[in-house]
């Protein structure tokens, strides 16, 4: 009776995707077509004859660029195939086009879209000057240190850097655009299979009209000496991407994938196409710059072979070649955008439960919250808010006064978040306006708006593609609006947005809908959720033109983090999505989205009290760190589990605070240069082969901190991977530490989060616990020096206001730390806009703590230097360190602390 | 996480003239005479004599006591704590995290002397009025809460009064049928014409539940096949694609399903008509008697016509499955059979039993000096959010929604009282509903009722802070409560000579 009763929970309990509902590559037509090609040439060898190669005469080159044409051989015809090759931000791309002649595309645009028309390209982005030779059999191009051979026939291009070939495109022939035809006149090579050419035989998708017939492109990548990949984001899957050989490619299809599996390469709510090859000497950036469905495998051997198969839209691909992963971090992220400069409260706690009920269930969570000492910033709003899921109302019963709420919560400084999808319900004033102004996705007669089903029932989608749509969506949040009130602490999160459409196939919508500039929805679809934050993005900045928005979005695509955070969706309360939740977050910083979190304490189900207090020791690493619970599990905000959990939560979320000056600094420098905020150690280290496969631990930003957070349930033991020979300190017992390369094993208890700091590193916190992140801005701060072999260390703090964009005007301060000779310096970097300066003065230094120090002292002077005058600080010696205490510098100018031992 | 230990210092500390915060910002008046310097401007942490600090420490924004004593006016120390004087009102401590954070703290500190001066200006006149007004309205309503709680309180003595009223004559009525059965003992009775009379009109009975029995049956068999194609549904729906019709046709079933008894009509197939005759014939034969006499065979036929009734009652309720409620019966002797007034007898007797446990531990159950027995049989229906709750104190709590689909969130289990600052008079109900109706999928649907002090019933508000778990705030007379007094009973006995009844010892009587 009891093992019934266990195997009836067991199976309620089991969270599994519904496969059958997305296509396999099987199912998939131009999945299917481009792998059956892919086996056949593969088959047939060095006697496969591509009907694809470059017309030599065609080649025109001038400073920035060569052009020509590539020519499709068919049995009676040629099909021609416009290229361009130029040079941006110092990095390879290639664009492939095709002559569409015909003209009968129902009311839809001949051409074949090009996604990084639609701004996926950084207005930033630089074009460099090439030089070119060309002879009879291939063109080469130089650039840089770099330089690309075209072969003519076969069509192959080689990409050299320094010196080195590093990339060869088209090496195995698996070269297909599929040219525009139609059915009647269709011919085939033996080679090629017909399967649903210009039907859709999958059972939730027969109805695509597939109006254009086959459109798809497909190109082999190959990376070579290079074994581990990684990127290509949204998958639940291990950091380092696997052969997919004996399964079906990675997918990149934006869809609500309800309960996902851990560990699978189903696609998911974000697709970034974009992936980092290593090895020690370089590093690669492969960018297949394509919004269509698009299916990657991966074959690994001494070179990988990468196969992109995308089902419609030109070929546009960047090569980004470079000596390290945090070189092709910077050149992507200037193509794409980095991420915006977080508000200061984001970075902080963010409380979300589906759902908070009422004004009144949300004023009791916000005051336990302070009753039991936890900081948050935050508290968030799911969709039961509104009037019956009619985004932009209130559900007045329940929240009578939200102004009131929003200026209540902002006595403290905290925030509200409320969602917003971009599923419209059909019959109020909203839908009523799109619909009748044209701005909602539409049928494929371009007539007919689109109505599909979501959480409010029939609805209908707003087109963000239309440029008109964000006018009115600004008047929907403005200030004064029904929604917003006049607040300014009211932040949006974007749910629902791939888009997810309970009826639609494969949950999304058919792809032969219509958008603004007669695309159709196929040629877009993994940038509808984009085009929908950005609207949203643009709507707040609009409200508050100097007040930085914060919007979440689940559904995501390159240049995405530029406006939003994103988290990983539907998680649930087991221990397998807690570990998987870290290869996720890592991935997306590599694919340049580091602002990235996942549900702490999983969004299905009831996590164990154990299970819980760990996610919150993970969760507060997670660049964006928010609690999230369905509906149907139990209340858990943290003075639920009761004690010994409430306490070790409450100070692992203090910890989070204690290091928000870490945090917000490393956000600055992704924000310059576009490195991930959480880094997995290869991409620190990339000499040191054997931490290519460690995607449980990582640094974060530059500060030098190491964490491995606990993720096995009841552990007493754990090990952590130290990377290089230097020493490393424990980050909480001061003045135990660990050193030499390879794995260390740990003693852990409940309490415990592996953390430790590398020797040479200097570290900034605030260690006053107050209730929310703001109200820590006048704080002092608390600066750890632990000392490397050489007896030094460095470290860098960022600070602005944390709210506007005053830091555009040179309203922040860049500050260097540096500890050497027994000398501690500060020296600010950045000394532009005075007034900012000086409303620091009063933000002290209250403690210096300095770990690694010989111990044969017994008396010190502290000796302290700022400005004309000089003094002396108390300090005491503790076992292994050293506390300067209250050295009462001031934050804002340049200072020197001697020890003189 | 930090543990600093203060001790081996020895350098002189220089600071910068940079520190504004007046050397004894945060410390209470009976406390200032600890903070004076010794001879040497030396200080002792208050908690811990053995560290020494020099006088500039205080409040140098710098934790040097582990108990916090050296910085009474900053945020330094995470234990430390700060006296806001609070003038024109009451003086308070706060937690120093509160100081100096930018945040105008005033609900604790209505000085606003924990930030930086100017930046909070004084509100403690302010607020000393607000809550003269508050403390006044609350007043208010306190006493208007009394007077109707004084009502309630003659109520529920009335009610009380009844039901010893009612035990009084289930003692009377007893002792009478005793005397009846007493004389029956003696008759002599015998059977005869009755049958021939009744035999034919029970046959028609059985014919008209023959057929009433196939056509429940063959509802029975749609029925099943109905929860068939449901559970099918429900089992095989997608999750994905789920409109919300079949979202709410799944939901509604789930619901329905965790609520129906499955077995409701198994026992109808043993349940056969002849045999329920057979039944009533036998009796009949069993209690033969003389119908020679006429005056006797009205008399006992009029007994025997309530019999059959009885039976053909509980034919109809095992047929329909639907319990018909017994309506209290007038309390007369009964007259009939030895066998039927035994009965009646061994009924009332059963009544006194249930009267006595009701009364005993009544506390538990209706509250101090049984108050909410004034709510017996009255409930009150008000809207909040989406639905009508339907709460009854003394019986259920319902949810109405706006289709007018009641569900049960559960039935009085037990009451308390409990102290509570937030209900005038310090002290609210707490009524327990346990045993609504099953969540699918989850645990059944329970309630607490916080019944706190008002001058009318009034649904204040309805949270489900866990699934299927709710918890309400009422208002209502009963949890108004005197200062100094939670007994109204005797209070007003003893202090209104117009009381309006006397306390009656009324278990003793009993």
């Amino acid at each position: 009776m009891l093992t019934w009763v266990a195997i009836l929970l067991f199976v309620h309990t089991a969270i599994s995707a519904k496969r059958e509902l997305f296509k396999s590559c099987a199912e998939s037509g131009f999945c299917h077509r481009n792998r059956h090609y892919a086996h056949e040439v593969t088959k047939l060898g060095d006697t496969f004859e591509s009907p694809y190669f470059v017309l030599s005469d065609s080649i025109d080159c001038n400073q920035l660029s060569c052009t020509g044409q590539i020519v499709k051989q068919l049995k009676n015809t040629q099909i021609m195939l416009p290229f361009e090759v130029d040079i941006l931000e110092e990095s390879f791309r290639l664009r492939i086009d095709e002559l569409r002649s015909d003209t009968h595309f129902h009311k839809l645009n001949s051409c074949r879209f090009s996604a990084a028309n639609l701004s996926m390209m950084h207005g930033s982005a630089t074009s460099s000057k090439i030089s070119s030779t060309m002879n009879d059999k291939s063109l080469q191009i130089f650039f840089n240190d770099s330089s690309a051979t075209i072969n003519f026939k076969p069509f192959k291009i080689t990409i050299f850097y320094k010196g080195k070939p590093q990339v060869i495109l088209n090496d195995n022939n698996l070269f297909n655009i599929e040219h525009y035809r139609k059915e009647e006149e269709n011919s085939m090579f033996e080679f090629e299979s017909d399967y649903d050419l210009f039907h859709d035989s999958f059972k939730d998708s027969r109805a695509d009209s597939l109006p254009l017939g086959p459109e798809s492109i497909g190109l082999d990548i190959k990376l070579l000496n290079m074994s581990h990949l990684y990127g290509i984001p949204e998958h639940s899957d291990r950091l380092s991407l696997e052969d997919t050989s004996q399964s079906d490619p990675y997918r990149l299809y934006n869809v609500d994938i309800f309960e996902y599996e851990p560990y699978s390469k189903l696609p998911m709510y974000g697709s970034i196409p974009f992936l980092i090859g290593l090895n020690p000497e370089v590093s690669t950036g492969v960018f297949w710059v394509n919004s269509a469905d698009t299916w990657v495998d991966i074959n690994k051997k001494k070179d990988t072979y990468t196969h992109w198969i995308s089902e419609n839209g030109i070929l546009d691909l960047v090569i980004i070649v470079r000596q390290n992963p945090k070189e092709v971090s910077t050149v992507y992220s200037s193509l794409t955008g980095r991420v915006q400069l977080p508000s200061q409260f984001s970075l902080g706690y963010h409380q979300c439960r589906w759902n908070y009920n009422s004004e009144d269930d949300v004023r009791d969570v916000h005051s336990k919250m302070d009753k039991y000492g936890i900081p948050y910033d935050t508290i968030w709003l799911d969709i039961e808010y509104t009037d019956e899921k009619k985004y932009f109302t209130w559900k007045r019963e329940l929240f009578p006064d939200p102004s009131g709420l929003l200026q209540e919560l902002d006595e403290t400084k905290r925030s509200l978040v409320a969602i917003i999808d971009p599923h419209i319900k059909v019959g109020y004033e909203v839908s009523d306006y799109l619909e009748s102004n044209g701005l909602v996705v539409r049928e494929k007669d371009f007539d007919t708006p689109y109505h599909g089903h979501c959480w409010p029932g029939e609805s209908v989608w707003i087109d963000t593609f239309n440029p008109n749509a964000q006018s009115y969506w600004d008047t929907l949040f403005c200030k004064g609006s029904d929604f917003a009130g006049s607040s300014s602490n009211l932040h949006v999160w974007n749910d629902m947005n791939e888009p997810s459409v309970f009826n639609g196939p494969e949950t999304t919508f058919p792809k032969d809908l219509v958008h603004f500039g007669k695309w159709e929805h196929r040629s877009i679809h993994n940038w509808y959720g984009k085009s929908f934050h950005e609207a949203t993005y643009y709507a707040l900045i609009n409200r508050s033109p100097n007040h930085r928005p914060f919007v979440l979005t689940r559904s995501y695509a390159p240049g995405s983090q530029a406006t939003a955070a994103m988290w990983t969706g539907d998680n649930a309360a087991t221990w397998e999505y807690l570990k998987v939740a870290l290869p996720m977050i890592l991935s997306n910083g590599i694919a340049g989205m580091p602002f990235a979190g996942a549900d702490v304490g999983g969004f299905f189900g009831n996590p164990s009290k154990e299970l819980l207090t760990r996610w919150y020791q993970s969760g507060i690493w997670y660049p964006f760190f928010r609690a999230h619970a369905h509906i149907d599990s139990r209340r858990r905000e943290p003075w639920i589990a009761g004690e010994p959990y409430t306490t070790i939560i409450r100070d692992t979320v203090r910890l989070r605070y204690q290091l928000l000056p870490v945090l917000y600094t490393a956000f600055y420098e992704s924000s310059k240069l576009g490195y991930p905020v959480l880094r997995p150690l290869f991409y620190e280290i990339p000499e040191n082969q054997k931490l290519y496969n460690i995607d449980d631990q990582f640094f974060v930003g530059s500060s030098g901190l190491m964490v491995k957070p606990v993720t096995e349930e009841g552990a007493t033991t754990d090990s952590i991977y130290l990377p290089d020979p230097q020493i490393y300190y424990d980050f909480f017992k001061l003045g135990t530490t660990l050193q030499g390369e390879g794995i260390h094993e740990l003693e852990v208890d409940l309490t415990t989060i592996p953390v430790l700091a590398r020797g040479g590193s200097i570290i900034t916190q605030k260690l006053r616990y107050r209730r929310s992140s703001q109200l820590m801005k006048h704080d002092p701060y608390t600066l750890m020096v632990f000392l490397d072999s050489e007896g030094t260390a460095k470290g860098k703090l960022y600070i602005d206001d944390g709210t506007s964009f005053n830091y555009r005007l040179g309203h922040f301060l860049e500050i260097s730390f540096q500890y050497s000779n027994n000398i501690l310096s500060s020296e600010l970097k950045t000394n532009i806009a005075r007034k900012f300066q000086d409303s620091l003065d009063d933000v002290l230094v209250e403690r210096v703590i300095i770990i690694g120090l010989p111990d044969d002292f017994t008396s010190v002077k502290a000796k302290v230097t700022q400005g004309e005058k000089t003094w002396i600080s108390n300090w005491t010696k503790e076992n292994g360190y050293l506390v300067v205490k209250n050295p009462r510098v001031s934050i804002s100018q340049s200072w020197e602390i001697n020890i003189e031992v | 996480m930090l543990r600093l230990l203060t001790i081996g210092s020895i350098a002189v500390s220089l600071f910068p003239a940079s520190a504004e915060i007046p050397p004894l910002r945060g410390v209470a008046p009976d406390l200032l005479e600890k903070y004076v310097p010794d001879k040497d401007g030396n200080w002792k942490c208050l908690g811990h004599p053995e560290i020494v600090l020099h006088f500039d420490q205080v409040n140098d924004d710098y934790c040097d006591c582990p108990d916090g004593s050296d910085e009474p006016g900053t945020a330094a120390c995470e234990n430390g704590k700060f006296y806001c004087a609070n003038e024109g009102f009451e003086p308070n401590f706060i937690p120093t995290f509160l100081v100096d954070d930018g945040v105008c703290d005033y609900k604790v500190c209505c000085d606003g002397s924990d930030e930086k001066s100017g930046k909070c200006p004084n509100r403690c006149l302010e607020l000393a009025e607000k809550a003269e007004l508050l403390r006044l309205e609350r007043k208010a309503r306190l006493e208007n809460g009394l007077k109707a709680k004084r009502d309630l309180i003659v109520q529920s003595q009335n009610k009380l009064r009844e039901i010893s009223q009612r035990r009084a004559e289930l003692e009377k009525t007893i002792q009478l049928e005793q005397q009846q059965l007493n004389y029956l003992n003696e008759q002599d009775p015998n059977d005869s014409a009755l049958r021939k009379e009744v035999d034919p009109q029970l046959e028609k009975v059985v014919q008209i539940l023959k057929v009433q029995k196939d056509e429940i049956l063959l509802l029975k068999t749609k029925a099943d096949s109905l929860e068939r194609l449901l559970k099918e549904l429900e089992k095989n729906y997608n999750p994905n694609f789920n409109d919300a019709a079949v979202k709410a046709a799944v939901q509604g079933f789930r619901d329905y399903s965790s609520n129906s008894n499955d077995d409701s009509y198994s026992d109808l197939d043993s349940v056969e008509p002849e045999n329920i005759v057979k039944d009533i014939q036998k009796t009949i034969n069993t209690f033969a008697f003389d119908t020679s006499n006429d005056s006797k065979y009205e008399s006992i036929w009029s007994f025997w016509k309530e019999v059959l009734a009885d039976k053909i009652v509980k034919i109809y309720q095992e047929f329909t499955a639907v319990p018909l409620k017994t309506a209290s019966k007038p309390l007369k002797p009964i007259s009939g059979t030895a066998q039927e007034i035994q009965k009646s007898i061994d009924s009332h007797n059963k009544e006194i039993v249930k009267i006595d446990s009701d009364l005993e531990n009544s506390e538990s159950r209706y509250g101090l000096e049984d108050i909410f027995r004034a709510y017996d049989g009255r409930c009150f229906v008000e809207k909040i959010g989406d639905y009508d709750y339907e709460y009854c104190f003394t019986g259920s709590l319902t949810q109405i929604s706006s289709n007018g689909q009641r569900v049960s969130i559960g039935t009085r289990d037990k009451i308390e009282v409990l102290e509570d600052e937030q209900s005038v008079g310090g002290y609210s109900y707490r009524v327990y509903y346990e045993k609504g109706a099953k969540c699918w999928n989850g645990p059944v649907r329970k309630a607490i009722a916080v019944v706190q002090c008002g001058d009318v019933e009034q649904l204040v508000s309805v949270s489900e802070p866990e699934k299927c778990e709710y918890h309400l705030v009422v208002r209502s007379p009963v949890g108004c409560f005197s200062e100094d007094n939670v007994y109204l009973v005797k209070e007003i006995a003893e202090g209104e000579s117009h009381a309006p009844f006397k306390v009656i010892p009324f278990k003793d009587e009993l």
